[in-house]
């Protein structure tokens, strides 16, 4: 295999950051607040990385939609060691309802007009948890689909995933293009080094519109409303185990 | 009235930083350049930032403790800083270092420093090592001793102290005396920071043994091999703090020194080895306050989780009153480091900016790392906790780089010189 990879990075709320809810409701506080690129996106950017230093890939595009933010995170997989990126400006409204059916919309559009080999994505957004996008871009492309990899081997024109599932690990072979999801062990993502940022500011990023790549981005989708998880209550403490049995007997738990 | 003095101070502002031309037009957003003056870093400043940030928190944070204690030489993480590039930053780019700016290897540095500050003393004695040679070197030189440090990850180290010579530089003993196309130098130095790793060193040594020769003609800047014949570094000393740092005496006996190694001239060391602190007191200044940052964000986390007298010690005036206090010190701090290394990128002489960077944040940080460890109370006393580090650690940073004392020498001897006629 010997060709491009197209690489999805999500710009979200850094992990470490306290998430508090709008006064109204509506959505949680952005503005101000740390931003990075997805976990599992950085799992995504490294394996791709690691494919073209095995020289098993030619070429590394990282592509990211939203406003003109996202180029940080773009420049990031750039500094990780993507060749270029591919920016899709989404805005206002329109990124507000952005979810993982337009962005498989605009990933499969890419993937067929960059004549991408493999498209990897993060297996999940740690902000909406949805676990959709990689599964719906592969059914709109019709390429097979390996999700949760722990571990990618290229054997020929077939790919080897191993897939974690509830039941334990999954092997599967799969045809190229193909689209693959990664899963937290597949890798452990390099920090960008000092020369590489200073490298990845001569990096090009293209800007492109959803309506160059002839995708409607209308969401099917309306947020009622959006609420913090209920505050932990205390807990009760028992003497006994008899007493628990019991205890969860009265507020028919058991 | 009040409108007018207010314009004509930014004018006033503005007209005396004007020179400062690109590198502020470079760093200032575009809603600011109108104002000249600017506290905001450039995108890649930010992304440095990050990874320095990044490193320190991931690397340096978990591993501090364990090197605190056993005072083995940080190797891996040195190995690792070095991969990033977060080393040498100061080396240029034709001798395949970043060539960054005093500024920006600035910023990692308190970054690092956070982490630990045994960790970012080794690292940051090698470019104290290394600015002679940056400074003064003949392209030689350069290519030779910079072009090695940037190809494997090596030490080099600053070797002017003396047992009975620190604050009184002129009062160095060592005598280098010239034989043929040599020198052969004997002498006792002491507290050499990376004494016992550095693969080569920035030595001073007098050349003119005349007690009446003039300070400034009578030393000599040498590169000296550390493994040249007759460099005996000594045991590693147990310090007070940054204890991971290795610091040593050396004994120079006979050791023979090649003319080529020389810097510049004979003569030439005293305003070389001097010169080289407008450089690195900035950098130490910054270390210090990412000690002081690391202190305040510790005790402030505490603050707001241990209970007394039915609330968090956080909403008792006494604890908020010093933590207000040990923030307005570490923003100052890191005002002045800031300040003093943007002068020196300018290319202007920044003496006085740089002795009071380096001497409020030395200062500062003892004071802050203290407070800190009164915040946790009895736990702060105790080595599970990890501000009685930092208060071990903050103390070499009023002594070293120029005592707190030689500071205030330099600051009053650079304000009066602003006064007299």
């Amino acid at each position: 295999m010997s060709g491009r990879v197209l690489v999805g990075v999500k710009r979200v709320i850094d992990y470490a950051v306290k998430i508090r809810v709008k006064p109204d409701n509506s959505g949680v506080v952005t503005d101000g607040v740390k931003h990075s690129m997805n976990p599992f996106c950085e799992i995504a950017v490294e394996e791709a990385v690691k494919l073209k230093e095995k020289k098993l890939v030619k070429e590394v595009v990282a592509v990211s939609c939203g406003p003109q933010q996202v180029q940080e995170t773009i420049r990031t997989a750039l500094a990780m060691g993507a060749d270029r990126g591919i920016h899709v400006e989404v805005s206002g409204k329109d990124y507000e309802s952005l979810g993982p059916l337009q962005v498989s919309k605009i990933m499969a559009a890419l993937a067929k007009k960059e004549e991408a080999q493999l498209l990897i994505l993060g297996k999940q957004a740690i902000d909406d948890d949805c676990n959709q996008t990689g599964q719906m871009t592969a059914a709109l492309l019709d390429w097979p689909q390996g999700t949760f990899a722990s571990e990618v081997t290229v054997e020929g024109e077939k790919l080897k995933v191993v897939r974690e599932i509830d039941g334990g690990l999954e092997t599967i072979k799969i045809n190229l293009p193909a689209v693959l999801t990664a899963d937290l062990r597949l890798n452990t993502p390099r920090y960008a080094t000092l020369p590489n940022i200073m490298k990845a500011k001569k990096k090009k990023i293209t800007q492109v519109k959803p309506s160059d790549l002839g995708v409607d981005l209308t969401s099917r989708l309306q947020v009622l409303r959006v609420d913090e998880p209920p505050q932990r209550q205390a807990g009760v403490k028992v003497e006994t185990v008899d007493d628990l049995v019991s205890k969860l007997r009265e507020c028919g738990r058991i | 009235m009040l409108f007018n003095k207010l314009v004509r101070a930014g004018v006033r502002s503005g007209i005396r930083l004007q020179s400062s031309g690109a590198a502020a037009a470079d760093a200032a957003s575009s809603s600011s350049s109108s104002l000249g003056f600017s506290f905001e870093l450039t995108d890649q400043q930010k992304e440095f930032q990050q990874l320095a940030r990044k490193f320190a928190r991931e690397e340096i944070v978990p591993a501090a403790p364990v090197y605190d204690k056993s005072g083995e030489y940080p190797v891996p993480i040195i190995k690792k800083a070095w991969e990033l590039g977060l080393m040498n930053s100061h080396i240029p780019q034709e001798y395949g270092g970043m060539g960054l700016s005093i500024f920006d290897s600035c910023l990692i540095t308190e970054e690092l420093a956070y982490g630990c500050t045994g960790v970012q003393t080794a690292i940051e004695a090698n470019s104290l090592g290394q600015i002679p040679v940056i400074l003064a070197g003949n392209e030689m030189q350069k290519k030779k001793y910079l072009g090695r440090m940037t190809e494997e990850p090596l030490m080099s180290a600053y070797c002017v102290t003396e047992p009975g010579a620190g604050s009184d530089v002129a009062g160095v003993k060592t005598l280098a005396v010239k034989k043929g196309d040599e020198y052969v130098v004997n002498g006792q130095k002491m507290w050499i920071t990376n004494g016992g790793k550095a693969n080569w060193y920035f030595l001073l040594a007098r050349t003119n043994p005349d007690p009446k020769c003039p300070t400034s003609k009578a030393f000599t800047g040498f590169i000296v091999d550390a493994d040249t014949p007759g460099v005996q570094p000594g045991r590693k000393e147990m310090n007070m703090g940054q204890r991971c740092s290795d610091t040593r005496g050396i004994t120079f006996e006979d050791v023979r020194i090649p003319k080529e190694n020389v810097l510049i001239g004979e003569g030439a060391g005293f305003k070389i080895a001097m010169g080289a602190f407008d450089n690195t007191r900035p950098p130490v200044a910054a270390g210090a306050t990412g000690l002081a940052q690391r202190a305040l964000d510790e005790a402030t986390n505490y603050a707001l989780e241990r209970k007394t007298f039915g609330k968090v010690i956080a909403e008792h005036q006494a604890i908020s009153f010093l933590l207000a206090e040990m923030a307005m010190k570490v923003e100052l701090a890191r005002m002045a480091y800031q300040r003093s290394a943007w002068e020196v990128d300018q290319g202007r002489r920044n003496t006085y900016f740089a002795s009071i960077a380096k001497a409020f944040a030395g200062d500062i940080a003892n004071q802050v790392a203290s407070d800190a460890v009164q915040v946790f109370g009895g736990n702060g006393f105790n080595s599970d906790y990890p501000v009685e580090k930092l208060m071990r650690d903050a103390k070499i940073y009023q002594i070293y780089e120029g005592t707190a004392q030689i500071q205030r020498l330099i600051i009053s001897r650079e304000h009066l010189g602003k006064y007299m006629k």
